[in-house]
């Protein structure tokens, strides 16, 4: 090919593409199976989020006059705008539980121990941004649903200690959330998160790659023994892995196709500031922290409740960022980790049922032929007779 | 349409009403408004039963707000002075004020005038006012005009045939865009036509009180048009939404014809690996 030859004379890519070649084909471990495509899976959805969302940024007006507005003509009249904006919204969700599951797969399999620690801790603040993207983008379609959420979401900075009332309106820009917290969410949303996530995932995925997938050998022995050669007789990463994972990713794909055209994404009446609508929750992946600020004493030792649930979110966070370092020891099969996977299930069924609880709490629900009133902290307040009509 | 009597024209009813006070509002010639009722209620209670049983359940001036009098007396007589009014057309005017003029500037009017009816109440009823609707056209006119002019029976049947449509027209389209929204179709500008046609027809009322029901009648049929309009295009919309989903098969398929491919791919990668 003249062209090929043409441009290897000048920038030498033949070569370049040998090495990367030689590199890439370096085997997995051979315990490696489909859940070690999640990151890759993430990775996908990343890249769908940021292809949406560049389209959806053509078509959308943020200011609290004309979001709503635009993302009514983008839906209504702008050919597959629908799409577009589903495609996003869904992604969102599956972009979420996809860190969530990839974090479980690394956790599960020891992944974070040495030499991985830092890759751990990379992946902690992707989770952290990834959490940022969902809770900037919410406000944005300025609907009654993204106006009181984000109204009950930011509420929780008036609860930090000392400079909440400060911190609530850092975070509102004003008294009230508008046009202002609109303006500053849109702008973490498109321009500052991006920027922050990118350096973040380059490192972090340099990192996979130069320290390889962890094996099943503890840490020590890895080290000793060395990673290539306990890798000997795996698969090669290309093409058989990568094969492995664009399989994996493909039906990830199609799930999120699917969703978006079988269920796509509703846009509510405009945010009214004057009328709360009821039923006001934010989305499942904040769920459990906003329903743990529902059990708080209402003081403690002279401290507020709603200080106490600000205070109390911040040890979990730590914890992720500190797990490498807190977890020493090297065994990584999950058989001889009892304490580590007992804690694994404690923190999932911990969270599991703060969200259920978070997602029944306030709501009357009909099962078993009965009518259930749901209080505040997600108890049945009272069983009451035969299922009536719904309200 | 509410408040004080605000009525123009010579009319008869005005003549009749004396000023009569509208909601809330305080007629001098009554007992003020913190003097208890109940008084009336010795004789009334069937009449209070009624009105707490219709439409004017709600309203807060109760026998007085309506019929003036004294309601400080136990006394038959000094009762029913102070501006009684034992049918007080005026007191409706005082709220249905448009619909009120319209009929009095009808042919119902001239009937009113010279006593042949009672106003109001004639098809309303009295004290137990119900919700008025259509089927009031069906019944009401033959009390009258059953032998003089079935003609008119007739026009009020199909009146009320016309409103019926109308009804389900506009109950039909909000219900085909309720199922659109459902389906995360926007549908904001075609709910509020569907509203303004519901008030339009509001609006109509004063013209179908003047009994002028011909040009009324094809008012109605024009709402009747613009409603079936939106349900067609929330019928429309969810049709559109229906081959949107057809899709989903076209993608699941190609899903699934990928994945094959890529692992068919990989086994034969795998079965040409030499086995360590
Ligand atoms: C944008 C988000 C993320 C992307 C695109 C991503 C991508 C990847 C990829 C492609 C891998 C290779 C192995 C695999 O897929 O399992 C990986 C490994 C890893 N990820 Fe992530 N990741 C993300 C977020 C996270 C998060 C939230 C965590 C945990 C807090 C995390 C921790 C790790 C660790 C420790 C490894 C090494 C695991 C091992 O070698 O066994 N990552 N990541």
């Amino acid at each position: 090919m003249p062209l090929a030859d043409w441009l290897d004379r000048r920038t030498g890519w033949r070569s370049l593409a040998a090495r990367a070649r030689a590199d890439l084909s370096r085997p997995v471990p051979r315990h490696v199976n489909a859940l070690f495509a999640l990151g890759t899976v993430a990775g996908t959805f990343l890249a769908v989020q940021v292809a949406t969302g560049v389209l959806l940024l053509f078509h959308y007006r943020a200011s609290a006059d004309a979001a709503h507005g635009s993302l009514e003509a983008l839906l209504s009249e702008v050919p597959s705008g629908w799409f577009v904006r589903s495609l996003h919204a869904w992604g969102a969700h599956l972009f979420v539980a996809t860190l969530l599951l990839h974090m479980a797969r690394v956790f599960v399999y020891g992944g974070y121990k040495r030499p991985r620690e830092l890759t751990w801790i990379l992946g902690s603040v992707l989770l952290l941004l990834g959490l940022g993207f969902a809770f900037t983008g919410s406000v944005l379609p300025w609907d009654q649903r993204a106006y009181w959420a984000t109204t009950v979401g930011t509420r929780m900075a008036e609860a930090a200690p000392l400079v909440g009332e400060e911190l609530l309106r850092l975070v509102r820009g004003g008294e009230e959330v508008g046009e202002a917290t609109l303006g500053r969410m849109f702008a973490l949303h498109v321009a500052v998160l991006p920027l922050a996530l990118l350096p973040v995932l380059g490192a972090h995925l340099w990192l996979v790659r130069r320290l390889g997938v962890s094996t099943l050998e503890d840490a020590d022995v890895e080290e000793r023994v060395g990673h290539a050669r306990l890798c000997e007789g795996g698969e090669p990463f290309f093409p058989h892995h990568v094969l492995q994972e664009a399989f994996v990713a493909n039906l990830a794909l199609g799930l999120l196709f699917l969703l978006a055209i079988l269920a796509p994404a509703g846009l509510g009446p405009r945010a009214d500031p004057l009328e709360t609508p009821p039923g006001v929750r934010p989305e499942w992946y904040f769920l459990p922290v906003y329903q743990l600020q529902k059990y708080m004493p209402r003081s403690l030792l002279g401290i507020e409740g709603n200080t106490l649930g600000f205070l109390a979110s911040i040890p979990p966070v730590l914890l992720l960022l500190a797990l490498p370092f807190l977890d020493r020891s090297p065994a990584r099969a999950p058989s001889r980790r009892k304490g580590a996977m007992a804690l694994g299930l404690l923190v999932l069924g911990l969270g599991g049922a703060l969200g259920v609880l978070g997602y029944l709490s306030n709501r009357t629900v009909q099962a078993f032929g009965r009518t259930f009133v749901f209080d505040d902290r997600g108890f049945p307040e009272r069983a009451a007779g035969p299922a009536t009509e719904p309200r | 349409m509410r408040g004080g009597p605000t009525w123009g024209g010579g009319l008869l009813l005005a003549a009749l009403a004396g000023g009569f006070p509208g909601r809330g509002a305080q007629d001098p010639g009554s007992a003020p408004a913190s003097v208890p009722v109940e008084r009336c209620l010795e004789c009334h209670a069937g009449a209070a039963r009624d009105v707490a049983s219709g439409a004017h359940a709600a309203l807060e001036n109760r026998c007085t707000g309506c019929h003036g009098g004294n309601p400080s007396s136990f006394d038959e007589r000094r009762a029913h002075t102070g501006k009684f009014r034992a049918v007080p057309l005026s007191a409706c005017a005082a709220c249905h004020e448009a619909e009120a003029e319209a009929f009095a500037g009808g042919p119902h009017g001239v009937a009113f005038e010279t006593k042949a009816i009672r106003g109001c109440v004639e098809c309303h009823s009295f004290h137990a006012v119900p919700r008025p609707d259509h089927a009031l056209l069906r019944s009401s006119c033959r009390i009258c005009h059953e032998t003089n002019a079935p003609e008119i029976v007739e026009s009020g049947r199909q009146t009320a045939d016309d409103l019926d449509r109308l009804e389900s027209a506009l109950a039909a389209a909000a219900r085909a865009l309720d199922e659109a929204e459902r389906r995360a179709r926007i549908v904001r500008r075609e709910r509020e036509g569907l509203e303004a046609d519901r008030l339009g027809l509001l609006a109509l009322l004063p013209k179908q009180h003047a009994m002028d029901l011909e040009p009324f009648r094809s008012d109605v049929a024009a709402l009747r048009a613009r409603a079936e309009s939106t349900g067609a295009r929330a019928a429309a919309l969810l049709e559109e939404t229906g081959r949107r989903r057809r899709w989903a098969w076209l993608v699941g398929a190609l899903v699934a014809a990928n994945a094959l491919a890529i692992l068919w791919r990989r086994r034969t990668l795998l079965a040409a690996r030499p086995h360590p």
